[in-house]
């Protein structure tokens, strides 16, 4: 691993914290090997599952003959298995990401740090990790894999990445929900700035393929507060598009209107079993990082 | 309306500020990359006509907030317009005008005297209604309501011109009111302008009650506004004549006269040359004065000549910013001889009296119980101690008023004072027998010298008076104008004025043990005096204040001698002539009180009637000062205050699932 590119995006410090808490799903999750997270297949690892009884092909092997003592008949005693998850990072490249107010960073440059984080500890917890930029120029897909190497893969593609150009999210999750194997698990880094409507189809498309869909939102302060002291012409990241207006005349229906905004995404994101979290750009990484990592925990444990 | 500081409205292109700072505001906007352009296209989209007008509530007030700024800082006085504004034109107007005196007081431009001010005021704003409403003049002089065919016919008409008299305000309110009964019009409002002097309008005077429950019983829809006209002049004087005596016993070729210069001096100044103007039966004179601040009483004599028959005379004072104070006029009858009687108890005091009369004329005396002379034969009576009967009382009152003087001392034993004493002198009361036992009461320390019975002499000497030992008085109470009083206070010499003549009250006697007065240096000239000034009550030589005589007493062919051409005896003052009668007419007393009604009296006589006030310009200091800018002020607060509110914050929109600075938690969907 690229020492530079490392410690661009990664804070030791903050993984070694971060890593004594895994990132758990609240779904079953095909794997390739086993691992900490649960399959939609028995298997034999040490945590009892069910009795079923014995129909003809099974392996006699796997006969509880104390029950058979006990009861003349025949059972099979089966057992959960557990295998590693296949996450698919999506990381949102539109022009409305390279948003930054002052001293803030940009939310691109907040979420590539998401990215590298997350795709560290999932492959040191021994799952695979892949990731798919949204943007006009992608880099190249990475699949998910389990490697070591691999995340070096994922900086690397991530450091040459940039945000500009209309979002094209909705597009990407339904490419995804087609193309990848079902069971995995799917995490969005975006800040969400499109059709409502569409983003929703294109998480019920990933929910329909039965993927755990995890939506990181990230937003600037400055978005959520819209605090300007003098009028402004406002111009468009994602096209050519400029306003001008007075901030202290309309700052009160700007904010009803990304209100109306935040309010309908959380009601969509409920129905569908998502899970919907949104960071400030201005809290520390690790924050965020480990209060979705703790709440993970706390569903898939519940669940 | 109009103001005070005109020169503010210099100011007036500052109105154009806020609408300027605004433009330039809107000029320098920055640029500013932004991400969620999708909401704040919603919101330019839905707010942008709420906004609009907002932004234009905000910018008219602070407009608003300049404007009202400019005006309070003009100093606006309530006026015409901002009154009128309010109410629809009335069915009619009636326009009360003060013709008193008074109101011929120059205004504030020096030029106009204060009733043409008004007429102009009048004149100006009626306009607004003419045709609309009928017009009704009442004038103070004449009290007769004139219906007007126009409002362009006020200035040219008669009763509407200066005069000498005094104006009655509850009376002229009660003829407004009596033809308003009469005529009925559907709405009224009364134009009143006046000077606001106190005599005139009498504000503690009961009958304002009575009028008050009478308009409002009558169920009148009656708007009073009052326009306040006000003469601040200092450094100004007044001349009054009080007295004028022909040709008498004493000088046979002479006429004297006694005038009282009032007012106040230059600032810093206790005394001034001036010069006086005396025109004796048509040959003017001017002659020098001194003029103390205060009063200064003016006494004078005139030679005849051969001419002692009847006469006028007429003073003048340089003409000031009143000038219809600085004239005064009188009148003399023909040489007659002065006859007194003496009517007294005691025959000693009787006899010196007598012999004390004899030096001014011929004197007849008889005893109280022995059946009286014709008394309008007599000048003068003196009458000493008690009145007999109510007859007695009512024929000395008869003289009285019809322009005799009574002298009256007491009696020289206690009695009960009797009810005909006591009407006849005008509610005043013997009390009791006094023995002087305190000695600082035994001397008169002080007298009226200017004038009456104990003035100087021509020459300029005091009486004796000081010098004149008492021991023993009467004690009365209820005098009123006391010419000479003991050192404790107690009256020795009062007068009362009843009708045209005067009554004369000692409180002591010529007789050892009472006081030393019989030694005749105090009483002989005091009876003199008396006598000379009875004289200048002449029958055919009148003097009276203009607008108190009745019809009856002006009945004749009376010619102007001096005073405004075309006077008329009933309203202006002046000298005049009917056959060898003499008429001397002045401005009434009362108008040279520069006392003014304050507000809280006139609200006080108002309260129950609908009113404003309403102020000529360039008014000084004074209770009834109508500046607005109060309401201008508050009129501004208010503008301020709705445009703080306008650029209020207002109650935060709350988005949920976002975490603070120093909360950062994300929203997790259930």
């Amino acid at each position: 691993m690229s020492e530079s590119l490392a410690s661009k995006y990664l804070d030791s410090a903050v993984l070694s914290r971060l890593m004594a808490q895994p990132l758990l799903t609240t779904m079953a999750m095909q794997g390739t090997v086993s691992g900490l997270h649960r399959s939609p297949h028995k298997g034999s690892s040490v945590e009892f599952a069910e009795y079923r009884n014995y129909a003809p092909g099974d392996d006699l092997r796997r006969l509880d003959w104390r029950v058979f003592a006990r009861t003349d008949r025949f059972f099979l005693k089966e057992f959960e298995a557990e295998t590693n998850l296949r996450c698919h990072l999506v990381l949102d490249g539109s022009g409305s990401m390279a948003f930054s107010y002052k001293t803030n960073p940009a939310k691109f440059d907040y979420a590539r740090r998401l990215v590298a984080t997350f795709a560290y500890l999932l492959v040191h917890q021994g799952d695979a990790a892949g990731l798919t930029i949204c943007s006009r120029t992608p880099p190249p897909e990475i699949p998910p894999k389990r490697t070591p190497s691999h995340v070096q893969l994922i900086l690397e593609s991530i450091d040459t990445a940039t945000a500009e150009g209309e979002t094209l999210v909705v597009k990407e999750l339904h490419a995804m929900a087609e193309r990848i194997r079902p069971r995995a698990m799917v995490v969005v880094i975006s800040d969400f700035f499109c059709d409502l409507e569409e983003l929703v189809g294109a998480v019920q498309h990933l929910r329909f393929k039965k993927h755990d869909v995890v939506m990181l939102q990230l937003l600037d302060r400055q978005e959520v507060e819209f605090k300007f002291d003098h009028p402004v012409r406002f111009q468009d990241l994602e096209s050519s598009t400029s306003i001008v207006a007075e901030p202290q005349l309309i700052r009160e229906e700007y904010l009803r209107q990304l209100s109306l905004f935040q309010d309908s995404l959380r009601q969509k994101a409920s129905e569908m079993r998502v899970d919907l979290r949104t960071f400030m750009t201005d809290e520390p990484i690790e924050k965020a990082a480990s209060g979705l990592l703790l709440a993970r925990a706390q569903l898939a444990t519940a669940g | 309306m109009t103001f005070l500081q005109p020169i503010v409205f210099w100011g007036l292109p500052l109105l154009l500020l806020p609408v300027i700072i605004h433009l330039i505001n809107r000029l320098r906007h920055k640029p500013q990359v932004w991400a969620a352009m999708r909401f704040l296209q919603a919101a330019t989209r839905s707010a942008v006509s709420h906004a609009k007008l907002k932004q234009f509530l905000i910018l008219a007030m602070r407009v608003l907030a300049v404007l009202l700024l400019t005006l309070f800082l003009a100093r606006p006085l309530s006026g015409d317009w901002l009154g009128w504004m309010w109410h629809p034109a009335p069915d009619a107007i009636v326009l009360m005008l003060d013709r008193s005196a008074s109101m011929e007081a120059r205004a504030a431009d020096g030029t106009k005297s204060l009733r043409e001010e008004a007429l102009n005021i009048f004149a100006q704003n009626a306009k607004a209604f003419d045709g609309r409403a009928r017009f009704v003049l009442l004038d103070s002089a004449t009290q007769r309501v004139e219906e007007l065919a126009s409002i362009n016919s006020l200035m040219s008409l008669s009763s509407v011109r200066a005069t000498d008299t005094a104006a009655d305000w509850p009376s002229m309110f009660g003829s407004l009111l009596k033809w308003s009964l009469d005529a009925k019009p559907g709405s009224l409002e009364v134009w009143v302008a006046t000077d606001l002097q106190k005599s005139n309008w009498r504000p503690s005077d009961p009958v304002w009650r009575s009028l008050e429950a009478q308009f409002a019983g009558a169920g009148l829809q009656v708007r009073f506004r009052l326009l306040e006209l006000i003469h601040t002049g200092r450094g100004e004087q007044s001349l009054r004549v009080d007295e004028v005596t022909g040709p008498s016993n004493r000088s046979r070729d002479a006429v004297h006269f006694s005038a009282l210069v009032q007012g106040d001096l230059a600032q810093g100044k206790t005394a001034i040359s001036s010069s006086l103007s005396v025109n004796l039966n048509g040959s003017s004179t001017d002659q020098s004065v001194s003029l103390r601040e205060g009063s200064t009483r003016v006494r004078r004599s005139l030679n005849l000549g051969a001419n002692t028959n009847g006469g006028w005379i007429s003073l003048s004072l340089p003409p000031d910013g009143s000038p219809q104070d600085n004239t005064a006029y009188g009148v003399y009858g023909p040489a007659q001889p002065s006859r007194a009687l003496v009517v007294a108890e005691d025959k000693r005091v009787g006899r010196l009296l007598e012999l004390a009369l004899r030096t001014a004329g011929s004197a007849q005396r008889v005893e109280p119980t022995a059946t009286l002379p014709v008394l309008q034969n007599f000048q003068v009576i003196v009458w000493q101690g008690a009145i007999p009967s109510q007859t007695v009382g009512d024929a000395l009152r008869q003289h009285v008023t019809a322009g005799g003087t009574l002298l009256f001392l007491p009696s020289t034993a206690q009695v009960t004072n009797s009810p005909a004493a006591g009407e006849l002198l005008a509610g005043l009361v013997w009390t009791s027998i006094d023995a002087i036992t305190n000695t600082a009461a035994l001397r008169v320390e002080r007298w009226n010298e200017e004038e009456g019975p104990f003035a100087r002499t021509e020459e300029g000497y005091s009486l004796p008076l000081r010098q004149t030992e008492f021991g023993k008085r009467w004690i009365i109470s209820g005098a009123t104008n006391t010419l000479a009083a003991f050192a404790d206070g107690a009256p020795l010499l009062a007068r009362q004025s009843v009708g045209d003549g005067k009554i004369y009250v000692i409180t002591t006697l010529p007789l050892p043990g009472w006081s030393t007065l019989g030694e005749g240096r105090v009483l002989v000239p005091m009876l003199a005096r008396l006598a000379e000034t009875a004289l200048s009550r002449n029958a055919n030589a009148r003097m009276s204040e203009a607008g108190k005589l009745s019809s009856r007493e002006l009945e004749g062919n009376w010619r102007v001698m001096a005073g405004p051409t075309g006077g008329d005896p009933r309203i202006n003052a002046g000298v005049y002539r009917d056959g060898d009668r003499w008429l001397a007419l002045n401005r009434p007393a009362s108008e040279d009180d520069s006392e003014r009604v304050t507000a809280d009296e006139m609200q006080s006589a108002l309260k129950g009637l609908s009113w404003n006030f309403w102020q000529e310009k360039q008014k000084t200091d004074s209770p009834f000062r109508g500046e607005i800018w109060r309401i201008f002020l508050m009129c501004m607060l208010l503008a301020l205050l709705f445009e703080g509110w306008l650029i209020l914050p207002r109650k935060e929109v709350v988005i949920s699932g976002l975490g603070s600075p120093t909360a950062r938690t994300g929203g997790v969907a259930p």
